[in-house]
This record gives C-alpha cells, structure tokens and sequence, in this order.
C-alpha cells in the first residue's frame, strides 16, 4: 500500500500524536500539512475483507456524498488550522485534529461498528475541545454526556439492525422498527434536533475562539451526511428540519452572547437541510451537500469574526461592543461578506444552495415547508445579516479601541470570504462536485427577483422596527430554553425526591439504631453519603442514563437470535 | 439612517416593478408583490413573537448556577 492510500483520518491521529509532542514550530507546519495530506488521499480505495466476531467490517470506503464532505471537512481544517497557528496549547491543536480525524472516519465508514467507534471518537475529542478552557469544564461535561447517550443509542440500533438484517453494513434502515428509530435519534442528537439541540448552544460559546471554528463545522455536518445517507425522503424529516428552521430564530432575535446567536444559526441553517433530506430525490439531495458545503465556509468565517472580536476585546455580548470598525476594518468587511452570504444575498454562496433547496422542496410538494422555509430565509437578514455587523462594527461606539486580529486570522478569514465569493458567482464551482450530478440555474432572473425582493423586504422591516424602537435591544441575561428540562427541572425533581426519601430513611434509620445500636448509626451514615450525591444533578444524570441503557439492553437480550 | 429608509422603499418598489418579467415558479409567483410583503410580514412577526416570549423566558445570567 502507497504511503497516500491511507485514509485521511490515519494522517489526522498521526499528526495528532506528533502536536502533543513537537515544539511549537514544528507543530505549526504538522497542522498545515495534515489537511493537504488529509486531500491528498480521499481516492484512497476501500478498505474490506476486514473481519471482526465473523462480521465483515468496511471501515473506509468512497462514494460520491462522501467525497464531497471529505473534500469539505480537510477545507475547514485547513481554515481552522490557519485561524489557530497563534495557539501555543498543544491540547487544542491535538483535541482538534483527532476530533477532524474522527468525523472523516465517520464519513468515509462502510459498516455501523467502524462508525460507531469514530462516532464516540469525535464526541470524546470534541468534548476534549471543549474543556480546553477551565472556563468550559461543566459545559463539556454536559456535552459528552449528551453525546455519549448518541453513541449508545448508535451501539444499540447497530445492535439490533444486525440481528435483524445479519449484516453490520451501512444501509438505509427506515423508522419500522426500534433499530430505526435508535439510529435516528442517535443522528438527530448530533443535528440538534428540536428539544436535543441545546449542546450547540451550551458548549460551543463556552470554548476558546478557535476552537468554537472547528466544533461549527464537523459534528453537525457528520450529522446531516448520515441522515442524508441512512434517511432519505423520509416525511418526519421534513416536518423536524421545518421546526429547526424557524424555532430558533426568536432565540437568536433575543440572544445577548454572539456566538451563541451564531449557534442558534447552525441549528435554523441545520433545518433547512434537514428538509431537504426529508424532500429526498437527487435535487434536494444534491441541494443539501452543496448547503453544507456552503454553510460549512460562512459560518466559519462569522465563527472567525466573532472570535477575533472576542480575541481583541475580551467581549462577546452584544450589549458591550458597538463601533469597532474604526479599528478593526478587514474583520468588518470579512464579517459582512460572511453575513452576506448566510442571508442568500445573490452573488454569494449561500443563495446558490438556499435556493437550490428551497425549490427541491417546493418541486417535492411541500408548500407548508417552504413557507416555513421562506420565512426563516427572510429573518435570517435580520437576525444575523444586519444585526451582527450593525451592532457589532457600526451603531453606538463602545469605546473599545482595538485593532485587526493578527495576520494568520485574518488570512483564514479572508480565504473563506473568498470562497463564499466564488461559488456565489461561479455556483459550477461547487455544482460539478454534487453527488448525483443535478443541473440547476441559480441566476434564473425570476429566483434573483424573489430573493431580492425578499432581502429588500426585510431590510425595510429592520429599519421601520429599528426607527420606531420596537427592534429588540440586547440585554444581558439568558432565555429559557429546552436544557431547563436538564439543567433545572429534572435536578429540583430529583432533589424533591431524595429529600422525601431522606425523611423516611431517617425515620426508618432512628427505628434501625433502637434496634440494633452501632450497625444502624453506619447504615445511616452511609445512606447521608448516597443522599448527598444523588442530591447533585450530574449524578443524578448519570443514573438516568445507566438506567435507560440496563433497559435497552434487557430489551435487545431478551429478543430470540 | 432616514436616507436609508427612503433608498429602501426605492429599491422596493423597483423590485415590484420588474415583476412582470417574472415567470412562475411558484403558485405564490402569481400574487404581486408575495416576496416583499411576505418577509415584511416575517420580519414583524418575528420581532413582536420574539418581544412577546422575552418576558418568559428571560432570567438573571447566573439562572443555572
């Protein structure tokens, strides 16, 4: 075998192991090296005849879809590795490029085993990312929790899907059966699901600047590959992308923290794509790799805007910052572009996949979507588009006086910023790679027409709601969202719970000690130990999820072979 | 910022007027003007719904802590 026909995730865990170890010089060029050797060996053939427990394991193999995204993800490590060349902790640069390895070695994985292990790969990684900053213990921790319950429901319906099927290979498994199901939930944690999706808001703002560039990218998209590949054309999908599109925009709308603002778009931006799969057929399936592709480079670069902010000013909320293009010009005009492109301004690349997708799914015949669609490509310009540079770089002056970030942030911005330039005047850039090969016109002058109407329109409602002082200002503070049912509602139910329990073990405890003396005193204080872990909710959490996973696996025992 | 708002409408009612170049793409297509009226309708429901939910939703930064 020729030294390039390793998969590419072999270069990512090689050179993660030689980051930990070089010195900071050294270092740097391993990190730019491995997303072109990363590049260089996509067309690497399969691996097969691997054999595991009688079972045939293809843990790499190339088709179409995944090549497009593996092309796309060595692309974003690149940026990222760019972004990050000032970072001096080794933790991160080694955390980083595992967690790329691993969501390579998902996309290029042939058999649900192989992409079970490089599934759990990337959740430990990412969350090793994540607790890179002491700042972003806890939301790690939350993180992986979340993700690890992913990994095991993929285990499960893996599990399950082979006793059915006696193959472990991927294939299309459908929502029938419970395996189904578990493999569609376990992708749909990792898409953020409505309901599951709040560990992109909670852990990505938590993490360093450069780090929240590569956690944008791998994890979601992983995601969306998977549902794209195992799910296609499946109804619930449609009515689930149509609800992430639009839930998380008054979020946005009332956000305070920036890149959480950003995260709420990963999610409405994972909708449209998530619709598009439901949609199903080779347009909306091409519709939606050239999305991801496309969501993948913009909101790199807003990723990138925002963390040099972050970077130079030590803020991030809104509510703080104001004026800053004074100082700060290249990162203003590389965060517009960015904006542009997010909001499907024609001649950027978000309207050549946004309206690709829109018209999949209106050919599909889902008019109710596409109006759920349309509307969250409408606020998309205000919520982002203009929010973002107006209130960050113009607006009222914070008083911040700072500069542009340095040269390697700006060179990795820039270089996004070009490319949302390129596909958005030369879509065929991007069209020639789609996986089924659809032919589609985005310069229709009818499609510029709508869009650009439907930009004008919401511009006008910006500046109306702006003048009349109805547009929302930023406040400081947080808004309820899905993770009070985790964070605070099963925690003060759980305490509840214990308390009760407390009161009748000591009553049961003093009957213990009349009885039987010494013995009773240390069952107490053995019991006030359990209580006072089980009273802390993480613990709580953890029993949670050791109890849900005994019953699965009862349930998979008890099933005849 | 009252520039803007008057280049705005401008550029708005340009938009409306090249509609009749338009071919159908859509059955929403064929109602005038559906584009701009739709996302300033967007764009106020979003604003008054999201204005609407802050006074439930909001709480103090150290809520979970």
């Amino acid at each position: 075998m020729m030294v390039l026909e390793w998969p590419p995730w072999v270069w990512y865990f090689i050179a993660a192991a030689l980051v930990s170890v070089l010195p900071h010089r050294a270092r740097l060029a391993v990190l730019l090296l491995t997303p072109l050797l990363g590049a260089a060996s996509i067309s690497t053939p399969s691996l097969t005849g691997i054999t595991l427990f009688d079972l045939t394991l293809i843990p790499w193999q190339v088709d179409g879809t995944s090549r497009l995204f593996l092309w796309l993800f060595n692309l974003a490590a690149l940026l990222g590795a760019i972004y990050a060349l000032h970072v001096r902790d080794p933790l991160q640069h080694t955390t980083a490029l595992l967690y790329a390895g691993s969501a390579m070695g998902v996309v290029g994985a042939g058999d649900w085993l192989s992409l079970f292990v490089f599934w759990e790969l990337m959740a430990l990684s990412s969350a090793g990312l994540i607790c890179a900053t002491p700042t972003a213990l806890q939301a790690g921790y939350r993180y992986l929790l979340i993700h690890v319950c992913s990994g095991f429901m993929m285990l499960v319906g893996a599990l399950l899907q082979l006793q059915h099927t006696d193959s472990i290979l991927l294939n299309e498994p459908g929502l029938d059966g419970l395996a189904g199901w578990l493999l569609f939930l376990a992708m749909g944690i990792k898409c953020a699901f409505p309901l599951i999706h709040n560990w992109v808001t909670d852990a990505y703002p938590a993490s360093t600047p450069t780090a929240a560039v590569w956690l944008s990218v791998f994890t979601t998209k992983t995601a969306v590959y998977l549902l794209a590949r195992s799910f296609p054309g499946t109804e619930a999908l449609i009515y689930i992308g149509a609800v992430m599109a639009v839930l998380p925009l008054f979020y946005a709308l009332l956000e305070n923290d920036l890149r959480r603002v950003l995260c709420y778009s990963i999610i409405s931006q994972l909708g449209f794509m998530v619709c598009g799969i439901g949609t199903g057929g080779a347009l909306a399936l091409d519709a939606v790799a050239a999305h991801a592709c496309n969501d993948v480079i913009f909101k790199s670069l807003l990723f990138m805007a925002m963390g040099s902010v972050l970077y130079r000013t030590g803020r991030i909320q809104l509510s703080t910052l104001g004026g800053l293009h004074k100082g700060m010009p290249w990162t203003t005009g590389l965060c517009m572009i960015g904006a542009a492109s997010i909001s499907a301004v024609p001649l950027f690349n978000g309207f050549v996949s946004k309206s690709m997708l829109m018209s999949a799914v209106l050919e599909g015949g889902h008019h109710g979507a596409w109006l759920a669609l349309l509307f969250a490509s409408a606020c998309t310009l205000l919520y982002i588009g203009i929010r973002i540079p107006y209130y960050v770089f113009y607006g009222r002056d914070c008083g911040i006086r700072v500069t542009d970030p340095p040269p390697n942030m700006l060179t990795a911005m820039a270089l996004a910023a070009l490319l949302c330039v390129l596909i958005g005047c030369f879509p065929a850039l991007l069209y020639q790679w789609l996986p089924h090969g659809s032919r589609y016109a985005a310069y229709d002058f009818s499609h510029v027409l709508a869009q650009l109407q439907l930009l004008g329109g919401s511009a006008l409602a910006f500046l109306c709601l702006h003048r009349y002082g109805l547009y929302p200002t930023a406040q400081r503070g947080i808004n309820l969202d899905a993770e009070y049912l985790y964070r605070r509602l099963l925690p003060d139910l759980l305490r509840r719970v214990t308390t009760r329990l407390s009161v009748s073990l000591r009553q049961l405890q003093a009957a213990g000690e009349r009885s039987y003396g010494h013995g009773g005193r240390r069952a107490r204080s053995a019991l006030d130990s359990a209580l006072h872990h089980l009273h802390n909710s993480s613990l709580a959490i953890w029993l949670v999820t050791g109890v849900l996973t005994g019953l699965l696996l009862l349930h998979y025992l008890s099933r005849p072979v | 910022m009252r520039y803007l708002k008057y280049s705005g409408i401008c550029v708005a009612v340009l938009l409306l007027a090249l509609e009749g170049w338009r071919h159908e793409t859509s059955a929403m297509d064929g109602i005038t003007g559906f584009y701009i009226g739709f996302s300033v309708l967007a764009g106020v429901l979003l604003v008054g719904i999201a204005r609407a939910l802050r006074h439930w939703l909001m709480r103090d930064e150290d809520y979970y802590r």
